[in-house]
């Protein structure tokens, strides 16, 4: 496997909470070459059961935080943050900066506002998103599926925030979206 | 008109009348109407014939 063919691409992350920081982190352990990430939360004592942070970070702005953990992996992934909410009217300045865009948002709405956005407004761009991950239940209904030619979607679309968030199933969609964004990088486009 | 692959008879129905009728928010979708993503402020305005093909791509929260 070829490096140079991951440190050529740029990925835009949309949030770095549950899916996003373990994205980010699998990405950069890979050697893409650049990660920007979105985010306008802190990190809570709340998200260590899932988010790829640790109790040095609570308190601080997740893209912060985030740019830490990836840095002291040690590689050379250049990592661009923006501690900014995404709204219709700064995400085509933000999300048009990467080849790839992973949508990895918490609220139902904003993953719909996101996904409309990327596919009514850049459509060029490929998009890799997660919906239907909550809870204990089965790892085999986690399922990566190619919705449109360039938007992949990934989650069992029904388990909701309601069943709890739990870092197990988020990190089986994490990993589902890292190894999408990777095969779309190595032109391999199926499922 | 099919609606994720089922078959349904609304008549003279804007999408935003099928999605009520479908309990179904239309905060969290991507409405797609015979391979088009329709947007949001349109919702109220189209009207949906027999022969369309919809796929609704419903979110839930969680990330």
């Amino acid at each position: 496997m070829s490096k140079k063919e991951f440190s050529k691409k740029t990925v835009v992350i949309a949030g770095v909470g549950g899916l996003g920081s373990n994205v980010a982190t699998l990405l950069t352990r890979m050697n893409i070459g650049k990660l920007i990430l979105i985010d306008f939360d802190k990190v809570q004592k709340a998200n260590l059961n899932r988010q790829n942070y640790y109790k040095r970070h609570i308190g601080m702005k997740k893209v912060k935080a985030c740019k830490e953990v990836l840095e002291s992996i040690g590689h050379d992934t250049e990592i661009e943050i923006h501690d900014k909410k995404l709204t219709e009217k700064n995400m085509e300045r933000f999300l048009s900066k990467g080849d790839i865009i992973v949508e990895a948002f918490d609220k139902a709405n904003e993953k719909a506002k996101l996904t409309n956005f990327v596919l009514n407004n850049l459509a060029d761009k490929y998009l890799v998103g997660a919906s239907g991950i909550g809870g204990f239940l089965s790892n085999n209904l986690i399922k990566t599926k190619r919705i449109k030619d360039k938007y992949y979607l990934i989650g069992d679309s029904k388990s909701g925030i309601d069943l709890g968030m739990y870092g197990p199933r988020v990190n089986i969609a994490a990993s589902q979206q890292a190894n999408t964004v990777l095969r779309i990088i190595r032109k391999e486009l199926k499922v | 008109m099919k609606i994720n692959g089922k078959d349904y008879d609304f008549k003279q129905k804007t999408i935003d009348e099928v999605l009520q009728k479908l309990d179904i928010d239309s905060e969290k979708i991507v409405f797609e109407l015979n391979e088009k993503i329709i947007s949001k402020d349109k919702y109220k305005e189209i009207i949906l014939n027999k022969e369309d093909k919809i796929e609704i791509i419903a979110f839930v929260g969680g990330g």
